[in-house]
C-alpha cells in the first residue's frame, strides 16, 4: 500500500443554474480521474458532490508520488545516427538532448522496419501535489457548460458564473495552485444567510459536516432523499399523498443547499384544467402537489432554501404569487375558449413552420395525409377521427397559453382541453393530447405522433441541419427513438421506407437527402433494439434481412430470446458462418454466377426498397439430387425441401417462433453434412452441386436472420 | 414592524445606499423606454471601458401590458430602479443584498434565491448572463452580467441590477396591488400609486391596445429608421440614438395592437437592433455601416 492522502477540491460559485451541475461536476471528476491515470497515481473513491453555489470532487486514498514507469523512444534510423566511425552524429546528440539524456545512454534497436537509436527514460516519482497543481487551472476551466461568461478584469477566464472562492486539499495541507484572481485556501462558506461567516476546514474528511454544521447539505443525494421525505410528510399532513414529479425534484435538489418545504393554501381556482394548475405551479414556483384520490388537493408545497423562515410571512407571499400566474392562465385560458381552435388553423398559414419548407398550416395537411396513408395499412383506424385531429392538432401552438413561455410544454394538451370544450369527440381529443407523448394509448394518436416526428425530421434534415455529433439541437434523435418505440409498442405495421417516400413526396423537396434520412433512422432503430437488451449482433443479424419495418425486426428478435438456450445458437451460427463462408468464396471465384444475387439483394433490401417475403430465389440454382453420394446430402436437402412450406407459412405469418424452430431443426443435419462432406472436391460438378445445396439452405435461414453475423465467442 | 417604507422612501433608501456606493445619481431619461437598460446611461456608458457606477429611477413603458388598471400586477407603466457597476466588483452579489438590508428586509428569515434567468434584449443586441432574484417567490430583481450591447463583446464586464419597486413596495408594505402601494403623503394623508397613476393606465392602456394608430406608427418607425442610418453617417450619436429608442417604442405599440405577424416580428426586431448596432459602432470607433453578427 503506498502513502495516500484524500484529496479535495470545492470551486465556490455564485449561484449555477441547475442543469448545469450535475454534467460540469461529472466532467471535472472525469478530468482529475484522468490525470491520476495518466501519471499512474492511485486512488481510492472519486466522490462527486454539488449545490448551486460549489462544485466538489473529493478523491480517497490518493497516492502521494506516482509509480515510476520506463518508457523507450524512438530516435532517427541507425544510419544517420552513427557516422562511417561509429560516432553518434549530430542527429543522435540533438535527440538525446530532447530526452534529456547523454549520449552514452544512446543505444541501437531493430524493430521490424530497421534499425533505429533509442534511450530510455525513467518518469514518475514525482510528487502529486505537483501534478494537481499544475493540472487543475486547465481541468477547471475545461468544465463544459451550456453557456459561459466572462466577468471584470480577467479577459481569458470565463465560466458558468463567477468563481468566488476556492478550497482545496491534499491531506491536512491546503492545496496550492495558480488561478486568475483567486488563491485556494482553507477556507469554506456556509448557508448565504444562515452562516455567512468563514468555515475553516482543518482536513478533507470534516468538510461535508463542516458544512452542515453551516447549514449546508453539499451531498446532493441526502438533498435529494430529505426533500422527498420532507414534502410527502407535508402532503400526507394535508390527507393526500404527493404527486411525484422526478424531474422538479432533481431542479429543486439543485437550487437549494438547505432544503425546507413550506405548505400553502391555493385558495379557489380548482376548476382550471389540471395540467395548467400543476405546470403554472411547477413552472413559476417550482412548487408540487398533493392529491387524494386522484384529485389535487388546494394546497400547494414550496422547498425553500431558508432554515429561519418565518413561514407565516412567507406563505404569503409564495400564495399571492401564485394566484397571480393562475389569474393569468385562467385569463389566457378564457380568451382562447372565445376563439375556439378553429380560426386558429386559419390563422396556421400565415406562420412559418420551417423556413425554406413550408407554414403550419402546410405542415398540418401533410401530417393529414401522410396519417391517412400510414393509417390505410392497419385494421383498426378510424380515418375521421385521424383527420379531425390531425386538423387541429398544431392549432394550439397559437393559443395565448401556448404561447406564454411557461406554458409551451402543454402544447398537446392545451389542444385536447380546447378541443374537448368545444364539443370535439373525445378520440379526436385524446389523439391531440397524446401527440406528443411516446406512449399514445390509440392507433390515431400513435400515427399523429409518428407522423409530426417524420415530418420534423425530414425537414431538418432538407434544411440541412442534422444532428452532428453531441449537437442535436431539435431532438431528432429523441424523436426517432420515440417513433420506433411508439410502433413496436402499437406493433404497427409501418414501413420506413415507404413513409418516408411519402414525407419527401408531401414536403416536395429533399430527394438528395433521403439516404441520409433513411439511414439516420435505421440507426436510430438498431440503437432502439440494442436499448430493449438484445445483444448487438442479433440486431444485425435480423437487420441485416429485415429492418425497413421496425415491429417486424423486433418480432423476430423476440422469438429469438424467446427460444435461446445458448448453446443451440452458438451452434446455428458456426454453422451458418461456414456455409456464409465457403459460398462466398464460391462466388468470389466466380463459379455458380447466381449467387452474386444474394448480395446485391441484401444491400437492396437493408437501403429498404425490398418488399417483404418477395425475394428472389430463383437465381440459386436447385441441387440435382442424383449427384448425392452422401446420405449426409440427401438427409440435408431432403429435410430443407421439407420444411419449406410450413417455413414460408410461418414467415408469412409472422410466426417468427415457429418459423426459428423450423431452421433450427435444420442445424444437426448442417453439422453431419459438414462432418462428413468435403464440398470442395476436384470434379467441378460435384462441388457446384454441394455449393447449391448449402446456398439454397442458407437461402431459407436468410428468410428469418443473417445468422452467419451472430458473434461466437470461443 | 414600524410604518412600512412608502414608495418614495423605497427610491430615496436605494439611491442613498448606491450613492454611498459611490455611484452617480442619473435621471430617467427623456423618452419612451421599455427598460431601463434603454437610457444612454447604461446602454452607451457600457460599451467602453471607463470605469462607471450609476443609479437611477426609469418608468417602464410596456404597451403589451397594459390592462386598464384592471390587473393588480399588471400595468402598462412600472418604475425601475437601475444600477449600473463597471467593472462589476467581485461582492456583487454581496453589495446587492446589503441594499436589501438597507431597506429593512432580514434576509434570513426569508427565502431569497438567485434564480437561473439569462438576460436578453434583442433589439438592442444585447445578453448577459445572471438570475432573477426572488424573495418569498417574489421576483424583485433582474441581476444580470452584461456580455454583449449592441452586438459589441463589452471589453469591461458591468454589473446591472434592475429592482422591479412596485414589487418590493408590495412585498414590504404587505399590499396586494400595485394600486394600493402607498407613494407618499400629502397633506398628512396618504397618497397611493393608484391615486397618481389611475388615469395613466386607463388612458394608455386604451391608446397601446385600441386607439394607437398603426398606418402612422408604421410609417414613423420607417421614417426614424432612415433617420438614424443618416444620422450615424453624420455622426450625431445621441439624435441617432434616440431614433433607435423611437422605433423600439413604436415597435411595442404595434406588436401591443396585434399588428405584427409572427414572421414580421422577428425581422422588425431585426431592423431594430441594426439600428442599436450602428449607434453602438459610432459610439466606440466612429462612423461605419453596421453588419449583423
Amino acid at each position: 500500500m503506498p502513502d495516500t492522502r484524500t484529496f479535495l477540491l470545492e470551486i465556490g460559485v455564485e449561484e449555477i443554474p441547475a442543469s448545469y451541475l450535475e454534467p460540469a461536476v461529472t466532467a471535472l471528476a472525469e478530468e482529475i480521474k484522468k490525470v491520476l491515470k495518466d501519471a499512474g497515481v492511485s486512488h481510492g473513491e472519486i466522490k462527486k458532490m454539488w449545490t448551486p453555489r460549489r462544485l466538489v470532487v473529493i478523491a480517497k486514498d490518493v497516492a502521494l508520488v506516482n509509480l515510476k514507469k520506463t518508457f523507450e523512444f524512438q530516435g532517427p534510423p541507425a544510419r544517420i545516427a552513427k557516422d562511417a566511425k561509429g560516432k553518434w552524429t549530430v542527429q543522435a546528440t540533438k535527440f538525446a538532448k530532447s530526452h534529456g539524456a547523454d549520449t552514452a545512454a544512446l543505444y541501437i534497436k531493430e524493430n521490424n522496419k530497421g534499425s533505429y537509436v533509442c534511450v530510455k527514460k525513467e518518469v514518475g516519482g514525482k510528487k502529486t501535489t505537483d501534478l494537481l497543481a499544475d493540472s487543475l487551472p486547465s481541468i477547471i476551466f475545461k468544465i463544459p457548460f451550456p453557456r459561459r461568461m466572462r466577468w471584470t478584469r480577467y479577459k481569458t477566464v470565463n465560466f458558468a458564473r463567477p468563481v468566488r472562492w476556492l478550497c482545496a486539499f491534499f491531506g491536512n495541507d491546503v492545496l496550492e495552485f495558480q488561478f486568475p484572481g483567486l488563491t485556494p485556501s482553507n477556507k469554506t462558506y456556509g448557508h448565504r444567510f444562515a452562516h455567512p461567516e468563514p468555515i475553516t476546514i482543518d482536513h478533507p474528511d470534516e468538510y461535508v459536516q463542516k458544512l452542515k454544521d453551516g447549514f449546508v447539505l453539499v451531498d446532493q443525494n441526502e438533498r435529494k432523499a430529505q426533500i422527498l421525505a420532507e414534502l410527502s410528510k407535508a402532503a400526507k399532513k394535508l390527507g393526500g399523498k404527493l404527486v411525484e414529479n422526478q424531474e422538479l425534484i432533481d431542479e429543486v435538489t439543485n437550487l437549494v443547499e438547505c432544503p425546507e418545504v413550506l405548505s400553502c393554501d391555493l385558495g379557489g381556482f380548482m376548476d382550471l384544467p389540471r395540467e395548467v394548475l400543476q405546470t403554472a405551479l411547477a413552472k413559476h414556483q417550482r412548487a408540487f402537489v398533493a392529491e387524494k384520490k386522484g384529485k389535487l388537493l388546494p394546497h400547494f408545497l414550496v422547498v425553500t432554501n431558508s432554515p429561519k423562515l418565518e413561514p407565516e410571512h412567507s406563505r404569503k407571499w409564495f400564495e399571492r404569487m401564485a394566484v397571480s400566474r393562475l389569474e393569468d392562465a385562467d385569463f389566457f385560458i378564457r380568451e382562447d375558449l372565445k376563439k375556439g381552435l378553429e380560426p386558429l388553423v386559419e390563422e396556421e398559414a400565415r406562420v412559418e413552420w420551417v423556413k425554406g419548407i413550408g407554414t403550419l398550416s402546410d405542415k398540418t395537411g401533410w401530417l393529414t395525409e401522410l396519417g391517412v396513408s400510414l393509417g390505410s395499412k392497419m385494421d383498426a383506424f378510424n380515418k375521421d377521427v385521424y383527420e379531425r385531429a390531425a386538423h387541429l392538432a398544431k392549432a394550439d401552438l397559437l393559443t395565448n397559453l401556448v404561447r406564454e413561455k411557461e406554458f409551451t410544454s402543454l402544447q398537446g394538451i392545451a389542444g385536447a382541453i380546447y378541443a374537448e370544450r368545444s364539443g370535439e369527440p373525445r378520440e379526436v381529443c385524446n389523439a391531440i393530447r397524446e401527440q406528443y407523448t411516446d406512449s399514445p394509448s390509440s392507433n390515431e394518436s400513435a400515427i399523429l405522433a409518428i407522423s409530426d416526428r417524420l415530418l420534423n425530421i425530414a425537414a431538418t434534415f432538407i434544411v440541412g441541419k442534422p444532428p452532428k455529433g453531441s449537437s442535436d439541437p431539435f431532438a431528432l434523435r429523441r424523436q426517432a427513438a420515440a417513433i420506433m418505440k411508439i410502433i413496436i409498442d402499437r406493433e404497427l405495421p409501418v414501413r420506413l421506407s415507404t413513409a418516408l417516400d411519402r414525407v419527401l413526396q408531401l414536403i416536395g423537396k429533399g430527394e438528395d437527402k433521403r439516404e441520409a434520412i433513411y439511414g439516420f433512422l435505421t440507426d436510430r432503430l438498431r440503437l432502439f433494439l440494442t436499448d430493449q437488451d438484445f445483444a448487438y449482433d442479433w440486431v444485425d443479424a435480423v437487420l441485416a434481412v429485415a429492418g425497413d419495418e421496425p415491429y417486424d425486426s423486433y418480432s423476430r428478435l423476440s422469438a429469438f430470446r424467446e427460444l435461446d438456450k445458448g448453446e443451440e445458437f452458438r451452434l446455428v451460427a458456426v454453422g451458418q458462418k461456414r456455409v456464409a463462408n465457403i459460398t462466398r468464396n464460391t462466388r468470389n471465384t466466380r463459379t455458380p454466377a447466381g449467387h452474386f444475387h444474394y448480395y446485391s439483394e441484401l444491400a437492396l433490401r437493408s437501403q429498404g426498397h425490398n418488399t417483404h417475403n418477395t425475394r428472389n430465389t430463383h437465381n440459386t440454382p436447385s441441387p440435382d439430387s442424383s449427384l448425392f453420394d452422401h446420405k449426409e446430402e440427401s438427409n440435408l436437402w431432403e429435410k430443407a425441401e421439407r420444411i419449406r412450406p410450413d417455413l414460408e407459412s410461418a414467415i408469412e405469418k409472422r410466426d417468427y417462433k415457429k418459423a426459428l424452430q423450423l431452421l433450427l431443426s435444420l442445424r444437426p443435419l448442417i453439422d453431419k453434412f459438414f462432418d462428413e462432406v468435403f464440398v470442395m472436391v476436384a470434379d467441378e460438378k460435384i462441388r457446384n452441386n454441394r455449393l447449391y445445396l448449402l446456398a439454397k439452405v442458407r437461402d431459407e435461414f436468410l428468410k428469418l436472420a443473417d445468422f452467419s453475423r451472430i458473434v461466437v465467442e470461443g | 414592524m414600524s410604518e412600512p417604507l412608502s414608495f418614495q422612501d423605497i427610491v430615496r433608501k436605494l439611491q442613498d445606499y448606491w450613492i454611498s456606493k459611490g455611484c452617480v445619481l442619473m435621471q430617467p431619461y427623456s423618452s419612451e423606454v421599455g427598460a431601463g437598460t434603454f437610457n444612454p446611461a447604461s446602454f452607451l456608458k457600457v460599451l467602453d471601458d471607463k470605469p462607471w457606477r450609476c443609479v437611477y429611477v426609469e418608468p417602464a413603458k410596456r404597451p403589451r401590458d397594459a390592462r386598464y388598471a384592471e390587473n393588480p400586477l399588471r400595468v402598462y407603466q412600472h418604475w425601475q430602479m437601475q444600477v449600473i457597476l463597471k467593472p462589476a466588483p467581485e461582492d456583487a452579489q454581496e453589495l446587492y443584498l446589503e441594499s436589501l438590508r438597507a431597506l429593512g428586509i432580514p434576509l434570513e428569515r426569508h427565502d431569497l434565491r438567485f434564480t437561473e434567468d439569462d438576460w436578453e434584449s434583442p433589439t438592442l443586441g444585447a445578453w448577459g448572463l445572471g438570475w432573477q432574484v426572488d424573495l418569498d417567490g417574489i421576483e424583485i430583481t433582474q441581476f444580470t452580467y452584461f456580455q454583449q450591447m449592441g452586438a459589441i463583446d463589452l471589453p469591461v464586464i458591468p454589473v446591472e441590477y434592475t429592482y422591479g419597486l412596485e414589487r418590493i413596495a408590495m412585498f414590504l408594505q404587505g399590499v396586494d396591488s400595485i394600486f394600493d402601494i402607498v407613494w407618499g403623503e400629502v397633506d398628512g394623508k396618504s397618497l397611493t400609486w393608484g391615486d397618481v397613476f389611475y388615469q395613466n393606465e386607463k388612458d394608455f392602456s386604451a391608446y397601446s391596445l385600441k386607439e394607437a394608430d398603426t398606418d402612422y406608427l408604421r410609417r414613423a418607425f420607417d421614417h426614424y429608421e432612415a433617420e438614424c442610418h443618416r444620422l450615424v453617417s453624420k455622426g450625431l450619436l445621441m439624435p441617432a440614438y434616440d431614433a433607435v429608442i423611437k422605433c423600439s417604442h413604436f415597435f411595442n405599440l404595434l406588436d401591443a395592437r396585434g399588428a405584427i405577424s409572427v414572421t414580421e416580428r422577428a425581422a422588425t426586431i431585426l431592423r431594430v437592433r441594426k439600428l442599436a448596432m450602428a449607434v453602438a459602432k459610432l459610439y466606440v470607433g466612429g462612423p461605419g455601416e453596421a453588419e449583423d453578427a
